[in-house]
C-alpha cells in the first residue's frame, strides 16, 4: 500500500520547518513581520535623509553696507533667497555675540534680537562682511551655505564649483540602509527567537518533545535556521524596495555580502536564544529583548556614526555584535570592501556566537525538574 | 512475560512545598500490557507518570524501565518511548501531516505518515491545521504523534477528557488495537468505564500511596463482597473507586 522502508527524515530540518510554516499562513503574522519593518525602514529613511530638493534660504545680513554690492543683489533677487538687513547697532552687537561664541559652550543667555532671529526666521545662515554663521550644524545649512556661495561667484563672474555630489555607495541613504537592514535583523532575530521558543517553553512544547529521543541541538539550530531563512525573505524584499526608491544598489561581492549578513545575523539569533535560555513567560523575554534592543540599536551606529562618540565610548561600542555587523555590512556592501579588510569584525561576531552559544549550552532551561 | 516497568519503593517529596506526592509505591508492567493508574485529582499520578518519563527525579526508590535507568540510560530511554500529555499544544497553523512528520523525523524508525493517518481516521484531514480539528481530532493528532516512532512504551495521561463519548470510544478502539499490535501502555485517568475497557492490570492511587491494585474484575469482586452488587453489571469499576477513595455518594442517590 505504502512504502515499507520511508524516507529519511531530518529532525533539524522539520523543527525549522515548523517554525517557518506559520508565518507564511497568518495572514497578519506575515504582515507583521514582513510589512511593518519595511514601511518603518521606508520611512525612517525618509525621515532622516532629508530633502534632496533646495529649500528656501533665509540669510540675516549685518553691515549691509560693507558687504559685496552685486552679491547682495544677486541674493535679493534670487526667489529663493529672503535676506533680512540689520542696523547699525544691531549688527555690531550680534556680530560681537558670533565673535565671542565659544564652539564648544552655548551661547547661555542670548539677546532679544537673537531670540527673535531664530524663533521667527529660523535663518540657515548669518552674513557679515567676512564671516558666515550658522546655528545648526545640518544638511540643510550646509546646502544653504553653498547656494549663497555659488550666487557670490556668478555675480562676480567667476566660475566656482562648490556643491554636494553623489557618489553612489558614499551617499547619506547608503551609509543609513545599511543600518536599517541591521535593525530589520536585530527585530527578527533578537525579538522574534527569544520571544518564540519562550512561548514553546511556556506551551509545554519542550516538556512534549522530551517523550522522544529529539536532540537539543536540532531544536536550537532548527529555530535559529528559520530566522535565517525567513531574513533572506525579508531582505530580498528590503533590497528590491531600497533600490527601487533610493536607487541603492550593492557595491561589492555578493558573496562577501551574504557571509557578512549571514554571520551576523547567526550572532544575533544566537543573542536571541541566550535570551530566550531562561525565560518562563514572553513577558519576561519581550522586556529583555527590549532592554537590549534600544542600546543596540543606538550604540551600533545605526543613526549617529560613532565616529563622533567619545574615543573611549567608541572602543566598546565597536566590540558589540551590531556594531561589528553593521561596520562590516557598510564596508562591504557600500565601499565593496574584501573580507580580510573586515576580519576583525568578523572575528568579533564569530567570538561572541561562540560565547553565547557556551552560555546557552549550559544554561538553557528545558524544563529540567530543579533539585 | 516478561516486565517492561519495575517500579520499587518509590517516593517524591517537592522540595519546595514538602508535599510528599507519591509515597512507598511499588508495581510492575508487563510486555504488552496496558497498565492504568487511576486516583482523583492530585492523588501522585502525573508526578508518579512523570518520574517514570524522566521528567522528573524520585527523592528515593528504584524504577527500571526495558532494565534500563534514567541516570544511566537515558538515551536508549528517549528512543523507546513517546507520550500524550495532560495538556497538548502546537502551533495552531501546523498542517495534521506535518506534526506527525516533526515526531517521525526523531526516531530512527517510523510509520509512514499517511498509512498512520488512515489508522487513525484521519487520511482525509492530513491537509487540515490543528485549529481546524474537534478536540477528538486533535487528540488522535496527538497520538499519533506519540506512536509514529514504533515507541514500544506509550505513556497516555488522561487522554481522553473533555472529549465525547463518541470520540472518547474512537480513542479507545485505537488504544486497542496499538495495544493488540505489542505496544505496552500506561495511562492515567479519572474514568473508571476507560480503565475497564482499555487495562489489563490497574493500580488506584489516593494521597500518593496505592491503595489497590491487581486487575479491573478481582478488584471488584475484593471490594464488593455482596454477590447482588458484585453481579456482572451491577457494580463497576465506578463504584470501587467512590468506594476506596472515600466519596460519600452512595448508590442510592443516583435513584
Amino acid at each position: 500500500m505504502h512504502n515499507a522502508t520511508p524516507a529519511k527524515l531530518y529532525p533539524f530540518w522539520q523543527l525549522m520547518l515548523i517554525n517557518i510554516r506559520p508565518f507564511f499562513r497568518d495572514r497578519a503574522v506575515l504582515l507583521w513581520t514582513f510589512g511593518l519593518p519595511i514601511l518603518i525602514a521606508l520611512l525612517l529613511i525618509q525621515a532622516f535623509s532629508g530633502g534632496s530638493h533646495m529649500t528656501p534660504v533665509n540669510v540675516v545680513v549685518m553691515h549691509e553696507a560693507k558687504v559685496d554690492a552685486a552679491w547682495l543683489k544677486a541674493m535679493r533677487q534670487d526667489p529663493l533667497v529672503s535676506v533680512t538687513s540689520l542696523n547699525q547697532p544691531e549688527s555690531e552687537a550680534l556680530e560681537q555675540t558670533f565673535i565671542d561664541a565659544d564652539v564648544e559652550q552655548p551661547i547661555e543667555h542670548p539677546s532679544d534680537l537673537l531670540r527673535t532671529l531664530q524663533s521667527q526666521l529660523r535663518p540657515q545662515v548669518y552674513l557679515t562682511p567676512n564671516s558666515m554663521f550658522s546655528t545648526h550644524n545640518s544638511d540643510e545649512t550646509l546646502k544653504a551655505r553653498n547656494y549663497l556661495m555659488h550666487l557670490k561667484a556668478a555675480a562676480q563672474d567667476q566660475e566656482v564649483h562648490s556643491s554636494v555630489i553623489s557618489i553612489k555607495g558614499y551617499r547619506y541613504t547608503d551609509w543609513l540602509i545599511p543600518g536599517i537592514i541591521v535593525l530589520q535583523i536585530l527585530g527578527l532575530a533578537l525579538v522574534s527567537v527569544a520571544n518564540s521558543l519562550v512561548s514553546d517553553r511556556q506551551n509545554g512544547f519542550f516538556k512534549r518533545m522530551r517523550l522522544s529521543p529529539f536532540k537539543r541541538r536540532d531544536y536550537i539550530i532548527g529555530i535559529v535556521l528559520a530566522r535565517l531563512f525567513l531574513l533572506v525573505f525579508q531582505m530580498i524584499i528590503l533590497f528590491v524596495a531600497f533600490n527601487l526608491l533610493f536607487n541603492y544598489s550593492l557595491q561589492g561581492s555578493i558573496i562577501n555580502i551574504v557571509a557578512v549578513m549571514t554571520l551576523g545575523s547567526f550572532c544575533i539569533c544566537m543573542l536571541g536564544v541566550l535570551v530566550g535560555a531562561r525565560s518562563q513567560r514572553v513577558e519576561v523575554s519581550s522586556g529583555i529583548s527590549n532592554l537590549l534592543y534600544f542600546p543596540l540599536m543606538f550604540l551600533s551606529g545605526i543613526y549617529f556614526d560613532t565616529a563622533n562618540f567619545p574615543d573611549l565610548l567608541r572602543e566598546i561600542v565597536s566590540y558589540l555584535p551590531t556594531t561589528a555587523f553593521l561596520d562590516a555590512l557598510r564596508l562591504v556592501a557600500n565601499e565593496g570592501a574584501d573580507l580580510a579588510s573586515v576580519a576583525k569584525q568578523l572575528y568579533i561576531l564569530a567570538a561572541t556566537s561562540i560565547v553565547f552559544f557556551i552560555i546557552v549550552y549550559l544554561c538553557f532551561d528545558w524544563g529540567d525538574e530543579k533539585a | 512475560m516478561t516486565s517492561v516497568i519495575e517500579v520499587k519503593s518509590l517516593r517524591k517529596v517537592y522540595s519546595r512545598t514538602n508535599k510528599v506526592a507519591v509515597d512507598d509505591v511499588s508495581f510492575s508492567v508487563q510486555e504488552g500490557e496496558c497498565f492504568g493508574l487511576l486516583g482523583p485529582n492530585g492523588a501522585g499520578k502525573t508526578t508518579t507518570l512523570e518520574i517514570l518519563q524522566g521528567l522528573r527525579k524520585p527523592t528515593s526508590g528504584e524504577i527500571t524501565l526495558f532494565g534500563y535507568t534514567w541516570q544511566k540510560h537515558e538515551t536508549q530511554l528517549r528512543g523507546l518511548m513517546g507520550g500524550v500529555m495532560q495538556h497538548n499544544n502546537l502551533y495552531d497553523k501546523l498542517k495534521v501531516k506535518e506534526c506527525v512528520e516533526l515526531f517521525a523525523s526523531f526516531y530512527q524508525n517510523y510509520t509512514p505518515i499517511l498509512e498512520l493517518l488512515e489508522r487513525f481516521n484521519l487520511l482525509e484531514k492530513k491537509d487540515a491545521w490543528l485549529s481546524e480539528l474537534s478536540g477528538g481530532q486533535k487528540q488522535r493528532v496527538f497520538l499519533a504523534m506519540a506512536v509514529v516512532g514504533q515507541p514500544r512504551l506509550v505513556f497516555l495521561d488522561e487522554p481522553t477528557t473533555g472529549l465525547d463519548p463518541t470520540s472518547r470510544q474512537d480513542f479507545w478502539h485505537i488504544i486497542k488495537d496499538l495495544k493488540e499490535s505489542g505496544t505496552c501502555i500506561l495511562m492515567t485517568t479519572h474514568y473508571m468505564d476507560e480503565a475497564e475497557f482499555l487495562c489489563d492490570n490497574l493500580a488506584i492511587i489516593n494521597s500518593g500511596k496505592i491503595i489497590e491494585a491487581g486487575r479491573p474484575n478481582d478488584i471488584i469482586n475484593r471490594t464488593f463482597e455482596a454477590p447482588i452488587i458484585k453481579e456482572p453489571r451491577k457494580a463497576t469499576l465506578n463504584d470501587v473507586f467512590l468506594k476506596l477513595t472515600g466519596s460519600s455518594i452512595s448508590r442510592e442517590s443516583y435513584a
